[in-house]
């Protein structure tokens, strides 16, 4: 349990990362 | 004989550091300066500006805060600022409608995806070059551990050669980066000169000077419109920083800054938790008993409850002594405080009622023939006598009285705490001359420090608890006790129910809990306490079961019932990563290592290196763990009458608070030692059971009341 907890966590950051990488690079392809 | 002051050479290696940062601002920002002329100009005409149009004032010239800069930011490096950001605010309001468009075709999303994968592909390489690295780690200690020896503590050969290389290359270099290091903090003219050019060089200056100059500007104007053209202008200035400082860099940077704000997060959360824990101790009556069963950790719990509550009575003390600061404003409380504190060093004044008895013969002697140093220099022709608080009108000599009081409460260094076992305090009072404050904070102690200034709780004499019969008489203790917080553990044992006092006399000789009138002291324990109607006081007790202990003082009590002690917890966001990558490293090395331990006996180079890289780890993660994590109790609370109705709660245990050497969870461990050390054999020298079934004999070295009934009955 705790496990899986941490596997989403890490999966939730490494989410978040990819969104905001996806907004600073439409700002740079501009 | 004088002795020549000898040259220190890293003053050299400091100055060509500060010629090579001249020089990177001479070469790489070169217009660094006259950006900063140009916001000088700026703040100055926008200062012009302001009074001209305040104070209606004719004038010739414009404002330049609202034009761009003259020169690229960093000619060098082109400045990309001017082409991602549009000049204008019509630009840019053109650009935001293009931006979502772009953000929502699929070949910008698909485009990406393949930069994500670039990045990917490079991580990879970086992992295929690790990987036979690893193997090749890996294969070499295999090797080891196919061959058994009992060399105890014996290096191998590549170990002392590793030995060798760090004790002369490694550990000198480290030394004197440690030093300059050291050499670089002690001289602030070199970091500071440093830290201004690169500032100077980022335009940082630049930029504050601007925002004045905009400040000034939008005062005399109120032109809207301006602020996305100062936007710009940050931009661009701010541009020098981000381009001048490689990616990778601004990753580390980031990380940093990351570590940093879950970090903070972290206190933040530590810090409400312990307030909810006061706000628990508050909802308590002065007595309570915390219960539950081996294990449950309501030792920890009071411990825990005591630490703060002797907060919280400093706390009380120092916001009563603001209420009655402010009764009479004018009144010059350092002096008395000064006063107070002399008499305290001369044990004039010990306890709350020396205290009173010092202010009043001061105020009899003033009394007969007032005067202003009788009344510590107070202006009382000026401001008066008394205050009225709309209940009743209170005299200057009753609020002093009061006054001294709290302060006595609130100054005394040694801990509030008086216990049947030690607990450690680290409060610190941090004192000027003037008003001393107390440092009260649990979480960011550093524990290398801690015993320079930790305090004990009191030791708990009984007898000053007894208002009866004394085990010692003539104890010098026994009428001491006043305010504070008693902690008794395992109070059952030392009070006893009615069963177990049933052969206990009251009229006996000597004091027992019959006599002592231990629980009319308890009832009436407030009244020694009571300063400005508030009680100084708090009995914070433990058992495993409420029934241990007599109805008689019980019934005063709540119980508080430890249901479940839960996991370990962090407060730390953001671990989970690096928790998973420990999980798997450490549970690989601790078979690894223990298969090794198992073969092997002599040190070599791979398990050297590998342990003490998994140390590092282990000691980082327990670091980490002991000042953010925490672990929360299940807790029940019940009336001391039993009346079955229970609430449910929460407390919060916080292993930097409660688990920094506080206490000892074995604290009558010396009893036991002391006992066993009495006996000539241990666990290795008794009897064992010949066979799966005892046999009488064996049965009757059980000294077993059970088993001498059956055996009586053959």
């Amino acid at each position: 349990m705790k496990t899986i907890k941490r596997i989403l966590c890490t999966l939730l950051v490494v989410a978040i990362v990819f969104v905001i990488g996806y907004f600073i690079y439409t700002a740079v392809q501009l | 004989m004088s002795e020549k002051k000898k040259f220190d050479y890293r003053h050299i290696v400091c100055l060509l550091v500060t010629l090579g940062v001249v020089a990177c601002g001479v070469f790489v920002f070169p217009n660094a300066f006259s950006r900063l002329v140009e916001s000088v100009k700026d703040f100055g005409l926008s200062v012009a500006y302001f009074f001209c149009e305040t104070f209606g004032i004719e004038y010739g010239f414009t404002p330049t805060v609202n034009e761009l800069p003259t020169l690229q930011i960093i000619p060098s490096l082109g400045g990309g600022a001017t082409t991602t950001l549009p000049e204008t605010w019509d630009g840019f309001k053109s650009n935001w409608g293009t931006y979502w468009q772009l953000w929502a075709t699929s070949d910008n999303f698909i485009g990406y995806l393949l930069y994500v994968s670039d990045l990917l592909f490079t991580l990879c390489k970086v992992i295929i070059i690790a990987l036979p690295i690893i193997l090749f780690f890996y294969v070499y200690l295999s090797r080891y551990l196919k061959n058994e020896n009992n060399d105890y503590d014996k290096d191998s050969r590549p170990l002392k050669a590793f030995k060798w290389f760090t004790a002369h290359v490694y550990t000198p270099v480290k030394t004197w980066v440690i030093g300059m290091y050291c050499f670089i903090r002690e001289r602030k003219g070199y970091w500071v000169t440093w830290l201004c050019l690169w500032l100077f060089y980022f335009n940082a200056f630049t930029i504050v000077i601007e925002f004045f100059a905009f400040y000034f500007y939008f005062m005399g104007s109120f032109d809207i419109s301006s602020i996305y053209r100062q936007v710009y202008k940050l931009c661009l200035d701010l541009w020098a920083i981000f381009d001048f400082i490689p990616v990778w860099a601004w990753v580390v940077v980031g990380l940093i800054v990351m570590d940093h704000i879950r970090k903070k997060i972290a206190y933040a959360r530590l810090r409400h938790f312990e307030l909810r824990n006061r706000g628990f101790i508050n909802a308590r009556p002065i007595v309570y008993m915390v219960c539950g069963t081996m294990g449950k950790k309501k030792t920890t719990a009071i411990t825990d409850m005591a630490l703060s509550q002797e907060v919280m009575l400093r706390d009380k003390a120092f916001e009563k002594l603001l209420e009655n600061d402010l009764k009479f404003s004018c009144f010059p409380w350092i002096i008395l405080e000064n006063e107070l504190k002399r008499a305290m060093e001369h044990h004039e004044i010990y306890s709350l009622a020396t205290v009173k008895v010092w202010v009043r013969k001061k105020a009899i002697r003033w009394n007969k023939a007032p005067n202003r140093e009788k009344l510590f220099d107070y202006d009382y022709e000026r401001y008066g006598l008394t205050y009225d608080n709309k209940l009743k009108v209170t005299t200057v000599w009753e609020v002093i009285e009061t006054y001294a009081q709290l302060y006595f409460i609130y100054v005394i260094q040694s801990s509030l705490l008086i216990a049947n076992y030690s607990v450690r305090v680290d409060n610190v009072l941090a004192d000027l001359g003037n008003f001393p404050m107390w440092n009260n904070d649990f979480f960011k102690s550093d524990s290398r420090l801690v015993d320079s200034y930790s305090r004990h709780a009191h030791i708990l004499d009984f007898d000053s608890l007894r208002l009866g019969r004394k085990i010692v008489e003539e104890n010098r203790n026994s009428d001491s006790f006043e305010f504070g917080v008693v902690v008794i553990t395992e109070v059952g044992k030392e009070r006893g129910n009615s069963i177990e006092l049933q052969d206990k006399k009251k009229n006996a000789d000597c004091a027992n809990q019959k006599n002592d009138l231990f629980n009319s002291w308890l009832k009436m324990v407030r009244h020694s306490a009571t300063v400005d109607n508030f009680p100084f006081v708090r009995v914070i007790t433990d058992e495993q079961r409420p029934e241990s202990w007599g109805a008689d003082a019980r019934d005063l009590c709540e119980i508080v019932h430890i249901r479940n002690s839960g996991d370990m917890s962090l407060a730390m966001p953001f671990f989970s990563f690096a928790e998973l990558l420990y999980d798997w490293l450490f549970g690989r090395f601790t078979r690894l290592y223990y298969k090794y331990r198992f073969v092997r006996s002599d040190n070599t180079l791979p398990m050297y290196l590998l342990k003490a890289f998994v140390a590092k780890i282990n000691h980082y993660y327990t670091g980490i763990y002991n000042r953010f994590g925490f672990c929360t109790l299940s807790v029940q609370i019940e009336s001391g009458t039993q009346d079955g109705q229970y609430d449910e709660n929460k407390y919060f245990l916080m292993s930097k608070k409660i688990y920094s050497k506080r206490f000892s969870t074995d604290c009558f461990s010396d009893f036991f030692t002391e006992k066993a050390l009495r006996s000539s054999i241990g666990i290795n020298d008794l009897l064992e059971y010949a066979t799966e079934k005892a046999t009488i004999d064996e049965l009757q070295l059980q000294n077993s009341y059970f088993i001498n009934d059956l055996l009586k009955g053959l």
